[in-house]
């Protein structure tokens, strides 16, 4: 190939993705209605399809960096980057690579895909807004017979609960749903047709201009009627929506086939199928969590299908009534393959099985989320095995010139720290190595270090027995000026949440 | 000096300027803990998980102004691995 060819195909292939690159951004923000947030746009590349790693070597082909928002800053013609508000802001100023075709809202199965999504969405929150008011009331009841029991001693009469619910304001429903909404907005082609009607029949830059930021005030108030009008529709196929059009409120009523609502006398025939899926996912998903315990919140956090599949229920309350029925052996028992108990607000699912023999750590009521898991805990160890070498502290030895294999003898004496030992998942990541002459770990929690002491010995029986792996309960800012030098440090430092929930815990 | 940053952030210069702080206990910053390993122990390598959004060359510019020094043997490896 000569060089001038050579020189030739980058340049086509530059112009090939940036006039693709050009096309795909300003139809998916005419889609808009004419302005989008930077961020969004590449979930809206996602979902046609192109990864992120795709748009990233598209933009490198393009721009000759992986920078979306230099992309968009570098066509000025078409694009008018807004950097002074955050997240950033993008407007169309030029329809020229618009495909106006495919605006067209065609495809049907988009629709009720984004619909059916924004319908569960909004009937996930009311029912968690409802399983909410159901517990404050509880509450209410039991401090109010608390009260009457100490006024009347003996004498107990059953109080009249005063709690009413006023209904859900549905600007704070949209508020919940805003981006559901949006998507929907989107695939239905809502805000070209009804909210920003001009939009798709001028011709010049300026049309673009009133598109308003997804999730603001001035949008909301734009987009309430449409979503009113969503809502009165679905009162029609839900029984257990109930909307004040007027009054803007809208009320989630009790559902008869609801296992959370029905009454314990009665068998629950028609919600057993979902009692015995909730039961079996949760228990799979606390078993692949790869430890013993786990909090609720972390579990819903880290697996959306469960967050759907609980769809705002009080798991709580469904496990109390499933325990009653069971225990009036009417039905089947679920739930009883793990345990489930309160820790203050939180939820707390246990395993019943122990089984540390399978590599499962012990952790205390976060469960994993705050611990580097095997995966991470190796990955970060051998990160810092390849620095001890590139700095020069430790050196590959060949055995011969036949055997090319190289490897690791400890003709140094580096010693491997985890300031933020927790349970030991990093920990025990780096005595895996057998690369250090020392694993010390350093947890200020007298709780967590005993769980790391007992992962260490579970899992690394003969080096922590021989005094090969050292966990110190103490300050890590006490215990720095005393740690050996040129060694090596591993913090993994807890975040502002964290730090904060642990404050609150310990003023409590 | 090794440091591995988030290429996916479009808009680096703006989250560089708010500040960014992670604390370790209940007054005790990162940085306070960082600039106690230079003074005490160094030189060492440490290696730091960080969220993901965390600006990495913000904060070793920050750590250089305390250290009066680039905290080059100090700081030797940061991993950016948390959500």
């Amino acid at each position: 190939m000569t060089s001038s060819a050579a020189r030739r195909i980058p340049k086509n292939s530059q112009q090939i993705a940036t006039s693709y690159l050009l096309e795909l951004l300003s139809t998916e923000i005419a889609r808009d209605g004419g302005a989008s947030l930077v961020t969004n746009l590449k979930d809206y590349t996602s979902s046609k399809g192109i990864s992120p790693k795709r748009l990233n070597s598209l933009l490198v082909e393009a721009i000759q960096k992986p920078r979306l928002m230099a992309f968009l800053e570098a066509h000025d013609i078409v694009f008018d980057v807004d950097r002074t508000v955050e997240p950033h802001w993008v407007k169309l100023k030029c329809t020229e690579h618009v495909d106006w075709a495919s605006l067209e809202p065609n495809k049907q199965t988009a629709v009720e895909s984004q619909l059916s999504k924004l319908q569960d969405k909004i009937l996930c929150t009311l029912r968690h807004r409802y399983s909410r008011m159901e517990r404050r009331r509880t509450r209410q009841r039991q401090r109010q017979q608390q009260q009457q029991q100490t006024k009347e001693g003996d004498t107990f009469e059953s109080p009249t609960t005063n709690v009413v619910d006023g209904g859900a304001n549905i600007g704070w429903l949209l508020r919940q749903c805003t981006w559901n909404f949006h998507e929907y907005l989107r695939a239905a082609g809502i805000y070209l047709d009804r909210i920003y009607p001009t939009n798709g029949q001028c011709s010049n830059g300026d049309m673009f201009e009133p598109v308003l930021i997804p999730g603001t005030k001035p949008w909301e108030d734009l987009v309430l009627g449409e979503f009113s009008c969503l809502l009165l529709q679905m009162v029609t196929h839900y029984d257990c929506l109930v909307v004040d059009a007027e009054q803007t409120k809208i009320w989630f009523q009790e559902e008869e086939n609801d296992p959370l609502l029905v009454d314990d006398s009665k068998t629950i025939h028609n919600d057993l199928e979902y009692l015995s899926l909730l039961d079996d996912t949760l228990t799979e998903l606390v078993h692949q969590d790869g430890a013993t315990q786990v909090r609720l919140e972390v579990l819903l956090h880290r697996h959306q299908k469960m967050k759907r599949l609980l769809g705002g229920r009080d798991l709580w309350d469904l496990v109390q009534r499933s325990r009653k029925c069971s225990s009036n052996a009417t039905t089947t028992a679920y739930f009883e393959r793990l345990d489930i108990f309160q820790d203050g607000p939180d939820i707390v699912l246990q395993l019943k099985n122990k089984n540390f023999s399978s590599g499962r750590m012990r952790v205390d009521n976060e469960g994993l989320f705050s611990v580097a898991n095997g995966k991470w805990g190796t990955a970060i160890a051998r990160a810092m095995v390849n620095c001890c070498y590139q700095v020069g502290w430790a050196r590959k030895h060949k055995k011969s010139d036949h055997d090319k294999t190289t490897t690791t003898s400890l003709q140094h004496d580096i010693t491997a720290i985890d300031l933020t030992a927790s349970v030991g998942g990093m920990t025990l990541g780096l005595a895996k190595t057998r690369f250090f002459s020392r694993v010390i770990g350093i947890e200020i929690d007298p709780h967590r270090a005993n769980l790391c002491r007992e992962n260490m010995a579970n899992h690394m029986v003969w080096e922590y027995n021989n005094d090969y792996i050292d966990i110190r309960t103490m300050d890590a800012m006490d215990a720095i000026p005393y740690l050996p030098r040129q060694s090596c440090l591993v913090i993994d430092p807890p975040g502002e949440e964290r730090t904060s929930r642990r404050r609150q815990i310990t003023t409590e | 000096m090794k440091a591995r940053e988030d290429t996916t952030i479009d808009n680096i210069d703006d989250v560089a300027s708010h500040q960014q702080q992670l604390y370790m206990g209940d007054d005790c910053t990162l940085e306070d803990v960082l600039c106690k390993i230079y003074h005490c122990i160094r030189p060492c390598l440490v290696g730091l998980r960080l969220p993901v959004t965390f600006v990495i060359a913000d904060y070793l510019e920050r750590l250089k102004l305390r250290l009066d020094v680039c905290p080059a043997l100090c700081c030797t490896l940061f991993f950016s691995t948390k959500r």
